[in-house]
């Protein structure tokens, strides 16, 4: 198992979570992705962000070709909306690896603490509400 | 005498939690939850209950244990805190800070014509989040009718009726730690107790809202990373003695020292 944190800006998220779905096991995998109160902090724009533990293959997956998943079988996964999110997908595992200067990519940090990783992408979460 | 030496052990036995058992708590009309995350038979990888949890695994259901119905779920595979067991072997949920979070049908805690008890183990890292949190979506910090906040720096903080209820407390980050709590709103009073130490009176606010308690953030965001050992929450009057039980019986779970 290895640690992914996902990082999507806002007019981007229709798209990521598509591809999320396309990946995952079910149509609740597009519920990953939520806007919670992240935001980039160069840019302003509100951020959706999502953590956990993957095995593996899911990064594999993530690098190849898209395919309609065994479970969709009512076709409801938008595959080209998948295919677009999967162009701008920017995979890093440390500060030397990590680039912001597309501020429109899809940020997949794996191998590494997740508040780590929104530190190092300028991710903060606006503190209203504390 | 022999009558006093049998209350003598009677007393001793409840006070070091060995035969106690929240349950009790729950034998009436009382509403509320008790989430155990070392009872794994307790413990679901998915929201609907059907795949059981195991260690270093997802946890996406924990059945209340009071018999109120109230289970904690997560629909999110993305969002489900994991199972882990610390150095001592103690289970207990971990949740990263930026998603995970558990939402429990247990309405009330935060409303004005209540009263109610809380007790909850937990470590805090240090980070701002909502350990516990039962207020509806607003960002003003004035409102919060009911949280258990880690406020960042060492502070923590659990409120009752918006800014002017609860009380914030210095707390090493990285500890293992308790907090018990009761109040009652119509009377506008309360006490509290940090880990091991003596009850402090605690004020309480005047604002009220009623939403479901959330285990791990708020409906806004600002989401806890540290520890949770368990946590009893019981709606209804509560007097001192019961809440020196359940703080004994969540401090024993957690491994918080007592005085």
């Amino acid at each position: 198992m290895i640690r992914v944190t996902l990082i999507c800006p806002e007019p981007r998220l229709a798209d990521a979570r598509q591809l999320l779905m396309a990946l995952g096991s079910g149509p609740d995998d597009a519920n990953a992705l939520q806007l919670s109160g992240w935001r980039n902090q160069h840019t302003g724009v509100n951020m959706a962000v999502a953590s956990t533990e993957m095995h593996e293959d899911w990064l594999a997956k993530l690098s190849a070709p898209i395919l309609r998943p065994a479970w969709d079988l009512g076709g409801s996964v938008d595959i080209s909306a998948a295919n677009r999110a999967q162009m701008i997908v920017h995979l890093w595992q440390n500060e030397s690896d990590l680039s912001m200067s597309n501020h429109e990519a899809i940020h997949v940090a794996y191998g590494i603490d997740p508040l780590g990783a929104l530190k190092l992408a300028n991710i903060k979460q606006v503190s209203e509400g504390f | 005498m022999k009558f006093v030496t049998d209350v003598s052990v009677t007393s001793r036995t409840v006070r070091t939690g060995q035969t106690f058992s929240p349950k009790t708590l729950f034998t009436g009309a009382e509403d509320g939850c008790w989430l155990d995350p070392s009872d794994f038979d307790s413990l679901f990888e998915d929201a609907d209950g059907t795949i059981p949890s195991a260690i270093n695994g997802r946890v996406g259901r924990i059945e209340d244990k009071s018999g109120s119905g109230h289970h904690a779920v997560q629909p999110n595979p993305w969002a489900r805190p994991f199972l882990r067991l610390d150095q001592d072997g103690r289970p207990y949920l971990e949740f990263d800070g930026i998603d995970d979070a558990l939402d429990c049908n247990l309405a009330g805690i935060g409303r004005a014509d209540i009263a109610a008890a809380v007790t909850c183990g937990y470590l805090a890292q240090g980070n701002v989040g909502y350990i516990l949190n039962a207020s509806a979506d607003s960002t003003s910090s004035a409102v919060r009718s009911f949280n258990l906040l880690s406020a960042g720096a060492g502070q923590i903080e659990l409120r009752v009726g918006g800014d002017g209820g609860g009380v914030t407390a210095a707390r090493s980050p990285g500890t293992l730690d308790c907090v018990s709590a009761s109040w009652n709103r119509t009377l506008s009073s309360g006490k509290i107790m940090w880990g091991g130490a003596p009850a402090e009176t605690m004020g309480t606010g005047g604002y009220s809202q009623d939403h479901p308690l959330r285990i791990g953030g708020r409906l806004t965001g600002a989401f806890f990373p540290g520890r949770v050992y368990g946590i009893i929450a019981r709606i209804a009057p509560t007097d001192g003695a019961t809440l020196e039980r359940m703080r004994r019986f969540m401090c024993q779970k957690t491994g918080v020292a007592l005085a």
